[in-house]
């Protein structure tokens, strides 16, 4: 299914009994599942029968997945687990960052499974099940647990829920091993359970259609926001400038709190000398030319939410203000006499693509409310650069509404090359550049039948990055040429570290986080990586970017003068060595590390007979 | 222990069953309530169920399925319940530590001293894991999935196919208890020991 044509969540089945094949046709308790929890079975290696009817109005697409080998067994085979093949089926969905389907939304998994000789009439008289081997039954042994335990190191971030006919084992064996919730396969609200957790933990896109795009970094975002739910009160949106940060606040509110208003307030906007009447109100006579009673934009959002985009732009009062709203939701209007203020229900959604966190070090704002703003959650937008599958999409969104305006003229799409250059393209300006890139072009040849490059003014290669990207931990360049703005930045980067306790963190404060720091770390490597490739370029006639010298990068990086080639395809290969990492960095980068690969694909490197100074990139 | 027996058997008696003493002797104990309560009981047959639910509420088609549901899928209960009620009327027989009297060492004891002491092992092990409790849920679950399912049955088969969608789909109430019942049928059998213990 290609990313345009459905957006239905996608789910990975792992189970012995739906996920085998049969030799006489249809996999009927497959069949069944799908009836039950409404999935359209999309595995394809089914031959109609009875499981070709089709669901109307599927929940999810399902792929089905034995986890054991032979996937079709017969009497006389021997059935054993085949945990990679589980984790193949597994990263295919989920670390293809290039592939054409949707992400696992979700991934279902047993927890038995029945091993050994397939006999007649063997257990519940199913076709191609095994008879079992007493350490199947074993819940200290259960398959399910090595396969989770696997998907949990190889691909962190994504959901796995268990879905078993067994009673539910010791819960923190599964919990403990990253399992979001237990599904009984049999149980009369396995349906109303599934969506249930299909909704909080699945990665499902956009419904209403108005935040495009599937890529895994969106839908997590989406997921962060459906999890915060009716009940969070403040939360904090965190992106670069034009990732959309307000259409995520509609999406939390329409979500959320329907049926009060959505309130946003453009914090840059708003004039400095009336900014706190127009947020708090005020009474008559409260200043000179208040001759009126004003009820302020915090009380307009009673029941409702306030979207306070560009925060860190108030000032001194209104951040006093703000902060006593946050403690106690009593709103007290200007001048006004009323001492018990304006109790108010509201949910406040802050954005800002600053370094917020720089400036309240620097003390130009108040930490305090800094830590209100957050205390319920903080919703990561990633930008453009990090979503690159979601162009296309985007690109035929803006396409088709520039159209709309001008009806006239032969033009027809975007080329398959204007495609590709609009692909590759940084975009610092995210998606709002995107947009404005493509209307321009639409507006400029209309008398063309296909845009080409030569059609879009993109911004210059290697332009350096929006300034307000430091309000973004993600995509900090922490290390870069050294720069003034970098140095601040890593300085106060520095600070931030200083001051963590570390000592007294508990692996419970870091429960949701390890697997975000996991990707942050290869990132930061790659950067690493990428900061020195850039340094050690040479810039050519045919090449005025400059060319790549990927051994003068690495002995820039170990601080040694004597590295051969190979010896840095296997530095290369031994910072990037698993599937995650590489996902986790850009697509430039993606193919230095396939190159690394390519060349070096007999010589494992083993890390700990390296000299001491590798280890300390 | 005996009454629970006679009850179950005027229970089948009662919906028409074929009460029949069902024995595997190639299996154990564990592996029967693996196959029969893990394998059907709680995974197999309520998926099923769910799935015929949803043909109901119209949410599924009714299509090919629904029909072998109605005309064989359904009536798995009636072939299995024999099988679920030895199993379940075997659980005290060889799940309790008086079968270790049986076996080395402790068949090696006088015959007079192994009487009494695997009768004693035996009675504190029931009180311990409340065995008469246990075999009492399960027992009063298969008789109420009994009770659910033999009018269910009776719509099925009292009504013509073209008419019976409409028929059975005032029945959905039954269903869903019939589904519920299956479900703590299963947890009770789930719930009985996995061993043999003597703590």
């Amino acid at each position: 299914m290609n990313r345009s044509e459905s957006t239905l969540p996608r789910i990975l089945i792992i189970d012995d009994t739906f996920g085998r094949r049969l030799q006489s046709g249809a996999n009927e308790e497959r069949a069944n599942l799908c009836r039950s929890l409404l999935l359209d079975d999309v595995t394809g290696d089914q031959d109609g029968g009875r499981s070709g009817s089709r669901i109307a109005r599927p929940v999810a697409e399902a792929v089905f997945v034995r986890g054991q080998l032979p996937v079709v067994a017969s009497v006389g085979d021997s059935v054993e687990n085949h945990l990679s093949g589980c984790l193949e089926a597994v990263r295919s969905g989920w670390d293809n960052r290039a592939a054409t389907v949707l992400p696992w939304a979700l991934v279902l998994l047993d927890l038995c499974f029945y091993t050994g000789p397939v006999k007649t009439g063997g257990r519940s008289q199913l076709e191609g099940v095994p008879e079992g081997r007493p350490t199947d039954d074993d819940p200290s042994g259960y398959f399910g647990l090595e396969i989770l335990r696997a998907i949990r190191e190889s691909c962190p971030g994504l959901p796995v829920v268990i879905l078993s006919g067994k009673p539910r084992p010791d819960s923190r064996e599964i919990d403990a091993h990253g399992s979001l919730g237990f599904i009984n396969a049999g149980a009369p609200d396995a349906l109303a359970t599934f969506k249930d957790y299909l909704a909080r933990h699945g990665l499902i896109p956009d419904e209403s259609g108005e935040i495009i795009g599937t890529s895994r970094e969106l839908l997590l975002a989406l997921r962060e926001v459906r999890r915060l739910g009716m009940f969070s009160r403040n939360v904090l949106i965190r992106g670069e400038s034009g990732t959309g940060k307000d259409l995520i606040a509609k999406y939390a509110h329409r979500l959320g709190r329907p049926k009060g208003p959505l309130v946003v307030v453009h914090s840059g906007n708003l004039n400095p000398t009336t900014y706190y009447s127009e947020l708090f109100g005020h009474a008559r006579g409260a200043f000179t030319d208040a001759k009126e009673q004003k009820e302020g934009l915090i009380v307009k959002a009673d029941r409702g939410d306030l979207f306070f985009d560009e925060i860190g732009t108030a000032p001194d009062n209104v951040q006093a203000g703000l902060l006593r709203v946050l403690q106690d939701r009593i709103v007290r209007p200007m001048g006004s006499s009323d001492t018990r203020g304006i109790e108010v229900d509201v949910r406040f959604m802050f954005a800002t693509n600053e370094d917020i966190e720089g400036r309240s070090l620097q003390g130009q704002f108040r930490p305090d409310l800094l830590e209100r703003m957050r205390s319920d959650g903080t919703i990561l937008l990633p930008s453009l650069r990090d979503r690159r599958e979601d162009i296309p999409l985007l690109i035929d969104r803006f396409f088709r509404a520039a159209m709309a305006q001008r009806p006239s003229g032969v033009l027809k799409g975007v080329s398959e090359d204007g495609m590709k250059a609009l692909c590759v393209n940084d975009w610092p300006g995210n998606i709002r550049a995107l947009e404005g890139c493509v209307r321009k072009a639409v507006a400029d040849y209309p008398d063309v039948e296909y845009l080409y490059p030569i059609h879009f003014q993109l911004p210059r290669h290697g332009a350096p990055k929006a300034p307000e990207s430091a309000g973004v931990p993600q995509s900090q360049p922490v290390v870069a040429t050294p720069g003034t703005s970098e140095a601040l930045r890593l300085d106060d980067l520095l600070r931030l570290v200083e001051q963590f306790d570390f000592d007294r963190v508990t692996r419970g404060d870091l429960a949701g986080f390890l697997p975000k720091l996991q990707v942050a770390f290869y990132r930061f490597l790659g950067r690493t990586l990428e900061a020195a490739l850039r340094q050690t370029s040479k810039p050519t006639p045919a090449d005025p970017e400059g060319e790549l010298v990927y051994t003068a990068a690495l002995k820039l990086l170990k601080g040694t003068k004597k590295l051969t080639t190979t010896a840095a395809w296997d530095e290369i290969k031994r910072l990037f060595k698993t599937a995650e990492s590489v996902s986790s960095v850009s697509p430039t980068l993606q193919k230095v590390i396939a190159r690394a690969v390519e060349k070096r694909k007999t010589n494992p490197v083993a890390p700990r007979k390296q000299k001491a100074d590798t280890s300390s990139i | 222990m005996d009454s629970l027996k006679g009850k179950s058997e005027q229970q089948a008696k009662k919906h028409g069953f074929d009460e029949r003493r069902y024995s595997i002797p190639s299996m154990d104990w564990n592996s029967r309530r693996s196959l029969l309560n893990h394998g059907w009981l709680a995974k197999t047959y309520p998926t099923m169920l769910g799935a015929w639910r949803n043909v109901l509420s119209g949410d599924a088609p009714y299509d090919q399925f629904a029909d072998q549901f109605l005309k064989h899928d359904f009536a798995q209960w009636e072939r299995n319940r024999g099988a679920l009620v030895a199993l379940i009327n075997d659980f005290e027989a060889a799940l309790s530590p008086r079968t270790l009297f049986e076996v080395h060492p402790l068949n090696q004891l006088d015959e007079s001293t192994r009487e009494w002491l695997s009768e004693l092992v035996h009675q504190l092990w029931r009180r311990r894991y409340s065995v008469d409790a246990l075999l009492h849920e399960a027992t009063s679950l298969i008789a109420a999935a009994d009770a659910t399912y033999a009018p269910l049955r009776a719509a099925i088969d009292g009504t013509p196919p073209d008419q019976r969608l409409e028929r059975l789909r005032s029945e959905a109430d039954r269903f869903a208890a019939f589904h519920t019942i299956c479900r703590d049928l299963s947890e009770a059998i789930s719930n009985f020991p996995h061993e043999v213990k003597v703590t």
